[in-house]
């Protein structure tokens, strides 16, 4: 019989974090990056979840079917899951669908409008998974929960900075764009 | 995809209840599976789509029933099933399983006025329920009730087992819906009553 291979709670809030950046910078680039802001938050999501699992001993999943499955079948998940799972519906819808000659959707902002997917996905959706995450993580290891970063301190709004060259700015001089995160108050 | 006089020769008229379980009893008859075939509705296209299989369901008083359109193609298909997924291995007792879940996803769908089409699928080793709406845009109470749904059939011990995952999409093109939808294994779960909410598909 194998070992089971229990991750690093560490490893997964330093990864969540680092997402967490990036989605900061989408955030202040502006509203043409919003079915990739939708795919960040999907993958914050997931190594807030993972921390958590982790946390708590559990196997880590190796996959995203087996990690949907792990949750919506653990009591302890599912309602994370709940909130998670609108994400990965709208990752996927982000990063696979595309039907300019639909009858309906065309492009990722007839599913969800720019102010939509900060609205739902990272102030609803992903705030709901951390808070519930959180939560998990300071019954097991609070030190580790309050270096989390939150995404209540993500910008509110859409940015309208310039990408001409492709390299995303992180100077926040984006309209709108908030001070960049900091270790979040786990209160 | 089998015409309706082919279809009426090779569906067998099975009589015999389905064992049910527990939440059966909240269907009682949705489990037994009327064995009769489908007949094509005018301007239907589906004679041009190889993968899919139609199950037509209806609602009749308290009853919902699943009617495969043709039930030789519909074993056969519970077969890949199996073999797809591998977790069981007695495929009686997983035929009787996704009969049930089966039956279960049709009274999600009849009871919804929002879904244009669904589709009971491979992917990933297990099932996938891919529901697509009426309308292009993100709606929370669908993924709300959606995700419920999900997390129902995931712990119903009737189902334990079968490994199934959802999927909500905006409307779509037959062509980007594709994309979605594995090449070997396909259900469409269609309204049976009134043509109204029969669609026509190809691939």
């Amino acid at each position: 019989m194998g070992r089971i291979t229990v991750a690093n709670a560490r490893d997964h809030v330093e990864l969540a974090n680092a997402t967490h950046r990036s989605l900061h910078c989408l955030i202040e680039a502006g509203q043409e990056h919003c079915p990739w802001i939708a795919t960040m938050a999907m993958y914050k999501a997931l190594h807030v979840i993972e921390a958590a699992r982790a946390s708590r001993g559990d196997r880590r999943a190796s996959n995203h079917s087996e990690r949907l499955s792990l949750l919506r079948t653990e009591n302890a998940f599912q309602q994370i899951y709940k909130h998670y799972k609108p994400l990965y519906d709208a990752s996927t819808i982000a990063r696979y669908l595309s039907d300019h000659a639909g009858p309906g959707f065309k492009s990722f902002t007839d599913y969800m409008k720019p102010q939509e997917v900060l609205s739902e996905l990272i102030r609803h959706r992903l705030h709901q998974v951390e808070q519930s995450a959180v939560r998990m993580l300071k019954s097991q290891q609070a030190a580790l929960a309050s270096q989390l970063l939150l995404c209540a301190n993500l910008p509110s709004k859409l940015g309208t900075a310039a990408v001409s060259t492709g390299v995303v700015g992180t100077s926040g001089a984006a309209t709108g764009a908030s001070a960049p995160s900091s270790p979040a108050d786990p209160s | 995809m089998l015409g309706m006089a082919e279809g009426a020769a090779l569906a067998p008229q099975l009589t015999a209840p389905l064992p049910l379980r527990r939440k059966t009893r909240h269907f009682l008859s949705l489990a037994h599976l009327p064995m009769k075939p489908v007949p094509a509705t005018a301007g239907d296209t589906r004679s041009g789509n190889a993968n899919i299989l139609h199950l037509r369901i209806s609602r009749e008083a308290q009853t919902v029933t699943v009617h495969p359109e043709n039930e030789d193609r519909f074993s056969l298909r519970v077969k890949d099933a199996i073999r797809a997924c591998q977790a069981f291995a007695d495929a009686k007792d997983f035929e009787e399983r996704f009969r049930f879940l089966l039956t279960r996803l049709g009274v999600w769908v009849l009871g919804r006025k929002d879904i244009h089409s669904a589709f009971v699928t491979q992917r990933d080793g297990g099932f996938l329920f891919l529901v697509v709406r009426k309308t292009a845009g993100y709606d929370r109470e669908f993924e709300d009730q959606l995700a419920e749904l999900d997390v129902e059939i995931a712990t119903d011990q009737d189902l334990r087992g079968v490994n199934m995952a959802t999927l909500g999409l905006p409307l779509v093109s037959e062509e980007a819906l594709s994309s979605f939808l594995s090449s070997s294994f396909v259900l469409s779960l269609v309204h049976g009553a009134h043509n109204g909410g029969q669609r026509s598909r190809s691939r």
